[in-house]
């Protein structure tokens, strides 16, 4: 953790985490266009707590998210569960090289929105690969890998523009690593 | 966006653009085919199970073999084998028959970029 | 706690409250499969029809419609058959015994279409190449031939042909030797009178694939009917297709190919489409595809330009009034019109050559 970024305390990452999950539910509940494509707006609150508290904080909220949300739907343990858990991991590892990167560079900044593009290429990846190498090893799943991976690299733009508008309207943190509302 | 960001999704594009070069072909794959025997629905076969299928048709028995995500006639009763003659068919929206025996096949899918129809 | 964590953690319950309503409410409402299909056996082909229900059309309706339809195919296929007793059999048995034939009312119309299509085809669609059929074994369902036919009966059957008078609506011939085959054209026609039959019924939106070749209309809900178009040879089995069309309103897509109705001979291969001129399978392009509106244009447009070869089909295609229009040599090179070109999308290691 570098200074002056304070990690978040449990109740905060349980109410991040909570944030994120109601996300993912409302997505659940909207019909997509195109079976299988969500704009994976959760992790908009995952790019916040990446570019504001760290990598071990959006671990906690992704980690955390991915449970509960597979407890509430009832897909735990499922096919579905585990796609989600293959897909945030690989996310998370390049938000990692992100962390690593700009860590080494600090001065050729990663900022939020290519993160996110690279994180969402990364998901829809790693749930590709567990699909087709697991659940259905079908030689004609191959073919859908560019759509699913060009609509990834467009959403993921979209949802890391969203997390920066949404961080310039975040307030600061305050020392003690509580967020300071204006109510 | 900073510079990294822009050389980032740069890169992103190329791999997105490699792997429709790689991989790209319109047409969905087809999950599963329906088996009509004189336009009676007789089997629905899931294309992720490999196997072959004896379908009593009116003159005699067709055979489909299955493999992962596609299916063809390998024998049936007929002379003139345009059904065999069609080949492995793995596109959601294709279809094939063997007429003198009645029996056809349809294949179903509902990916992105399934078709309604093949035309040949 | 702290109260502003209280305060989050409530409003945060309201919302995952919002949201299960949300889920139920998506749930509650399951998107029903709006497309109806049904397949049956006709013309000697797998029929296919699909059609999308609008709000207030039921599968039911769709049904009736169906069964008004399936007979109609059937005394459709008993009138222009050449080997079960009906009005165009009748054709050909006066012929067979050399005298003049008097045609049906209820020919007539396809009679005429057909005179007009060869004209404008200049003689490359010609239904008079019956004799030639069957020489070939082509009109045998069960069968077709497993050899060649002999050099003089082929240039026998092409005399008779060529002393034969023009095609004509209301009575054709005497005419020693020709036999009429209209199943080049009668395809197109019959998915066209399906065509009519759905829209009697009130469906705008249908496809109908004949064995393959497909009359599209409307829409599939919001978006338009995808229609894959077969590679000739297919490099890798994964990629059947040469490409894709996406519909646009009233429309019909036609292939004729030599990779189906074939044998084998000594290494060479035998297929269906017979050239008018040589008596023989035409050579050159391994398939031919025409997007029009017209079913019947299609369908003789695709045979025409397939015996037409590399160098005359689009000579062909303008004569016939086609500017849609897509060949595949045997060399494997893809030519098209520039107006097919610029709605195909090709699959992967496709490169189509526009020809203007």
């Amino acid at each position: 953790m570098s200074p002056g970024r304070p990690s978040l305390s449990d109740a905060q990452i349980a109410g991040f985490a909570a944030i994120a999950v109601l996300v993912h539910l409302v997505e659940a509940g909207i019909p997509s266009p195109v079976p299988g494509i969500k704009p994976g707006l959760a992790n908009v609150i995952t790019l916040i707590v990446w570019a504001r508290w760290g990598l071990r904080s959006a671990v906690w909220v992704t980690g955390l998210r991915v449970l509960v949300g597979s407890l509430l739907v009832g897909s735990f343990m499922a096919p579905g569960f585990w796609l989600a858990a293959a897909g945030a991991s690989l996310s998370l590892g390049t938000l990692a090289l992100a962390t690593g990167w700009n860590r080494a560079l600090p001065r050729l900044p990663l900022t939020v929105v290519g993160a996110s593009a690279l994180s969402a290429v990364a998901h829809v990846s790693g749930q590709f690969l567990l699909a087709w190498r697991v659940f259905v090893p079908h030689p004609g799943l191959l073919h859908l890998l560019p759509l699913l991976l060009a609509m990834a690299l467009a959403l993921g733009l979209a949802t890391g523009w969203l997390a920066q508008r949404l961080l310039q309207r975040l307030p600061a943190t305050t020392a003690d690593g509580y967020t300071s509302t204006h109510e | 966006m900073s510079l990294a960001d822009r050389l980032l999704v740069m890169v992103l594009f190329g791999v997105v653009g490699l792997s429709f070069a790689a991989f790209w072909t319109p047409g969905g794959p087809a999950t599963e085919a329906e088996i009509r025997v004189g336009g009676e629905l007789v089997a629905t076969l899931d294309l992720s199970h490999p196997g072959e299928h004896h379908i009593e048709g009116h003159q005699g028995i067709s055979v489909l073999r299955v493999e992962p995500g596609r299916l063809r006639f390998v024998e049936s009763p007929c002379r003139n084998r345009v059904c065999i003659h069609r080949g492995w068919l793995n596109t959601a929206g294709d279809s094939s028959a063997c007429l003198p025996n009645r029996v056809s096949v349809s294949l179903r899918g509902s990916g992105a970029g399934a078709v309604d129809a093949v035309n040949h | 706690m702290d109260e502003r964590l209280k305060q989050f953690f409530k409003r945060a319950a309201w919302g995952v409250a919002l949201a299960l309503l949300f889920v139920w409410l998506a749930q509650r409402q399951p998107e029903h499969d709006q497309v109806v299909i049904e397949e049956f056996l006709g013309l000697g082909t797998l029929i296919n029809v699909s059609v999308y229900l609008e709000s207030g059309q039921t599968e039911d309706q769709f049904d009736a419609a169906m069964h008004d339809i399936r007979p109609m195919i059937a005394a459709y296929q008993q009138r222009w058959s050449v080997i079960t007793d009906g009005g165009l059999s009748a054709v050909n048995q006066a012929l067979a015994k050399g005298e003049a034939a008097r045609i049906d009312a209820e020919l007539h119309p396809l009679f005429a279409r057909a005179a007009a299509l060869s004209t404008a085809s200049r003689g490359l669609f010609d239904v008079r190449v019956g004799g030639l059929v069957d020489l070939w074994g082509w009109n045998r369902q069960e069968a077709f031939g497993t050899q060649p036919p002999d050099d003089e009966a082929i240039a026998a059957t092409l005399a008779a042909i060529a002393a034969a008078p023009a095609l004509d609506a209301a009575h054709y011939g005497p005419a020693p030797g020709v036999q009429l085959n209209f199943g080049g054209i009668a395809k197109g026609d019959a998915a066209g009178k399906i065509g009519a039959s759905l829209r009697a019924a009130g469906f705008e939106h249908y496809l109908v694939n004949m064995g393959g070749d497909v009359v599209a209309r409307g829409r599939k809900g919001d978006g338009p009917w995808r229609i894959g178009v077969r590679h000739p040879r297919p490099p890798r089995a994964e990629q059947p297709l040469m490409g894709i069309v996406t519909t646009r309103g009233d429309e019909t897509i036609f292939t004729s190919g030599d990779y189906e109705r074939y044998f084998e001979f000594e290494g060479q291969r035998y297929h269906h489409l017979i050239d008018p001129r040589s008596g023989r399978p035409a050579r050159g392009l391994t398939s031919a595809t025409v997007i029009t509106s017209d079913p019947v244009l299609a369908d003789a447009a695709s045979t025409a330009l397939f015996v037409a070869g590399p160098d005359g089909w689009r000579d062909t295609a303008r004569a016939m009034g086609i500017d849609q229009a897509m060949v595949m040599g045997a060399d494997g090179r893809v030519q098209a019109t520039q107006a097919f070109a610029d709605r195909f999308q090709a699959s992967t290691g496709v490169a189509v050559t526009v020809l203007p």
